[in-house]
């Protein structure tokens, strides 16, 4: 079942690279790189509390984490980038290297408690995100006490967990603005037809607040829970009557078009799992997947949170402090390695131009595919 | 040699008085970020997703006056007459589509309701220099109900052709025809397009919107996505002009164009055209972009001795060359 509420014909436009120059002037780089030093410079000012308890994480001689200690040996990390490694390690301070183990993980926050022998680290000391408003400066630090990336607050603390999004399971004509919205499909089984809408009904207003078209009302929907009963009042052959359907989970539709999958997977790596948290906040820091497990700081230097995800072009994920608090507050499922667990496949760490190269011959390559693809089917 | 003086002057006077914000300190950084947060506060319920109903394409838009004028970007609008625009608490409103110049990437569109209607202001884009702080907003991937526009920030990388900017606020499809703020909270760019790079974020700068404005309020829609020159209805004065000392020389007078009835001769030396000084013959896809077919230019040329100033109206290039197809 589809987002059926927000109509399926959505895409989204447009900025496709048109016959511009994809590079910067020598002359304006020098500048803005220059300038870019000087703001890393500044933000050493808030560094101090963070690399304090920020440890890499290696699989080989590879970094694939950052984790954030947790007192007692332990350090706190992303678990779907370190749980298929058959061997995980981490370094002192004197850079020696330490053997991690991986004891328990928090599947829902894709959260991992790793033990470290000997690291006697301080206790990381969280603080909440809530009160940072939009546009808030945001910094990721690193061990050396350098800020991998400064952004700011994209978006502010929400869930994007399905069940946090009422689900009622009609189709509407989004053409249609006017007194109220028309129905063009209901899905079977779905709260809808519990509560017996039917194709043709006239949806006029939600807990008796009108609406104009389809967006105010899957706007308003979404904006509830699975299992609120809103109120709906309906106009089906010329007379008004009220229905309280008890709404679903609003199964969230993860594929994206090809387009702008494109343009996500052009821009860099993304983590595997970069959806369904129950809380996080949105930066437009540019990370990169292996960078999980920062510490993310304000310009209080106080920590707000944790790194959590890379998802796409304009999107990293925090998991907020008093969220990760609550959180280690509940019990750790325990971690049981699989021994068949094979040594998942990296890819390269590419640098910038290699990355574009790349990525161009892919959608040549794809494209060649296409073409033979049709051929063969005699088209 | 005045030439040669001009970047000099500007690099020495950059040095001491460059408007481009300095960061040295937390306390530059601490104001920088009031900066950013006041203009997103000011400014978020002004940008607005702009779905088009019939094509179920979305992208962005910004209202710029308290009647409904929106601006957005060309593609965002294109085969589409109405407009259905949601406001980031999610109501929607319909919208008329106006004009579009395509080769600026630039469009407008106006809400049908009477308003008062909440907008930000206009900046332009012509005195920002690299390495100026902006803010991007829109409405990314389409409109969202769980969030409000996001928020990136960003400086100026570089400047290009026909008044487009490139920043490092990140951008993706939906975001296209969101607003590009200066620190002021003032529209300086509307989002169009995006390299690989993630440094590559290329916004259609409000100077040049504001040279194509009245044909564009007007309803007049012109121009080619990425400016095509083999455009049939792009218009042309009919010369074919080479660069001299001061100005271009007219090298042939094609017969059917609107210059051989105004009487222009090969060897005339154009000097200026709509007011415009003209040196280099990339000069006219600047002047040209913003007009179209039936306007009337005003053109000084030298010949001989004599100054002459002569009113061309422009003709679509495929009138002057009726056999030539894209």
């Amino acid at each position: 079942m589809k987002n059926l509420i927000l109509s399926t014909l959505l895409i989204t436009t447009g900025l496709q690279a048109q016959l511009m120059v994809d590079d910067i002037p020598e002359k304006d780089r020098a500048t803005t790189d220059a300038q870019g030093a000087r703001i890393f410079k500044a933000l050493r000012a808030v560094n101090f509390e963070a690399k304090k308890v920020v440890y890499p994480i290696y699989a080989g001689r590879e970094r694939i984490a950052y984790g954030i200690s947790l007192g007692e040996n332990l350090l706190l990390t992303k678990a779907s980038e370190v749980v298929t490694e058959r061997a995980i390690f981490t370094a002192s301070r004197e850079n020696e290297a330490l053997a991690a183990k991986v004891i328990g993980t928090y599947p829902e926050e894709d959260l991992a408690i790793v033990e470290v022998a000997g690291l006697q680290a301080a206790p990381v000391k969280w603080a909440e995100a809530e009160s940072l408003d939009e546009g808030a400066i945001l910094a990721a630090i690193r061990a050396d006490g350098e800020a991998q990336a400064m952004g700011v607050l994209s978006v502010k603390e929400r869930s994007l967990k399905s069940e946090d999004q009422g689900f009622l399971g009609i189709r509407m004509d989004p053409r249609e603005i006017g007194q109220g919205v028309r129905v063009e499909h209901v899905e079977p089984r779905s709260a809808a037809a519990e509560a017996g809408i039917k194709v043709g009904d006239v949806i006029k207003s939600i807990d008796s607040e009108k609406v104009k078209g389809s967006f105010e009302l899957s706007t308003r929907l979404r904006r509830m829970k699975s299992g609120d009963q809103p109120e709906i009042e309906l106009l089906r052959a010329g007379k008004d009557f009220k229905v309280k359907p008890k709404l679903r989970e609003r199964e969230i539709d993860e594929t994206q078009s090809r387009r702008l999958e494109r343009m996500d997977r052009m821009s860099g790596s993304q983590s595997r799992v970069r959806g369904d948290f129950r809380s996080v906040i949105q930066s437009d820091m540019e990370l990169e997947s292996s960078h999980a497990g920062l510490p993310v700081v304000d310009l209080e230097g106080r920590i707000v949170g944790m790194v959590i995800a890379r998802a796409g072009r304009i999107s990293t994920l925090i998991l907020p402090g008093d969220e990760i608090e609550e959180v280690l507050r509940k019990e750790v499922t325990p971690f049981v390695p699989n021994p068949q667990a094979e040594r998942r496949v990296r890819p390269r760490i590419l640098e910038g131009d290699q990355r574009d190269v790349m990525s161009r011959e892919l959608e040549m390559m794809r494209r060649m595919m296409e073409r033979l693809q049709r051929r063969l089917e005699g088209e | 040699m005045i030439k040669n003086l001009i970047p000099i002057l500007i690099l020495s006077s950059a040095t001491l008085l460059s408007a481009a914000p300095k960061v040295q300190s937390l306390g530059d950084l601490k104001k920088l970020e009031k900066q950013i947060q006041k203009v997103v506060r000011e400014n978020t319920d002004a940008t607005v997703s702009l779905v088009s109903p019939r094509m179920g394409a979305s992208g962005s838009g910004v209202i710029v006056s308290s009647e409904g004028l929106i601006l957005t970007a060309a593609h965002v609008i294109e085969g589409s007459k109405f407009m259905t625009v949601i406001f980031p608490d999610g109501s929607q409103e319909k919208a008329k589509v106006l004009g579009a110049n395509y080769s600026r990437d630039s469009a407008m569109v106006k809400l049908v309701g009477e308003g008062p209607w909440p907008y930000a202001e206009m900046g332009d884009s012509k005195s920002l220099e690299v390495g100026d702080f902006v803010v991007a907003m829109g409405h990314p991937k389409g409109y969202d109900p769980t969030r409000r526009p996001p928020v990136r920030f960003g400086r100026i990388m570089t400047k290009r052709e026909l008044d487009f900017i490139t920043t490092d606020c990140t951008l993706i499809g939906g975001d296209s025809g969101g607003p590009l703020f200066d620190l002021r909270g003032k529209v300086v760019g509307i989002h169009s397009n995006i390299g690989s790079n993630r440094q590559i974020n290329n916004h259609a700068g409000l100077s040049g919107f504001k040279r194509s404005w009245d044909n564009m309020l007007a309803g007049k829609s012109w121009g080619v996505l990425g400016g095509d020159l083999r455009d049939l209805n792009r218009p042309v004065m009919g010369l074919n002009l080479a660069a001299v000392d001061g100005g271009l020389i007219v090298d042939s007078v094609p017969e059917r164009g609107p210059a051989f009835a105004a009487g222009f001769l090969p060897g005339d030396i154009v000097t200026s055209i709509a007011g415009e000084k003209i040196s280099k013959v990339e000069q006219l896809t600047g002047i040209f972009v913003d007009l179209t077919a039936g306007a009337e230019v005003e053109v000084t040329l030298i010949r001989g001795q004599k100054k002459l100033n002569k009113t061309v109206k422009l003709a679509r290039l495929g009138e002057i060359y009726p056999n030539q197809r894209r």
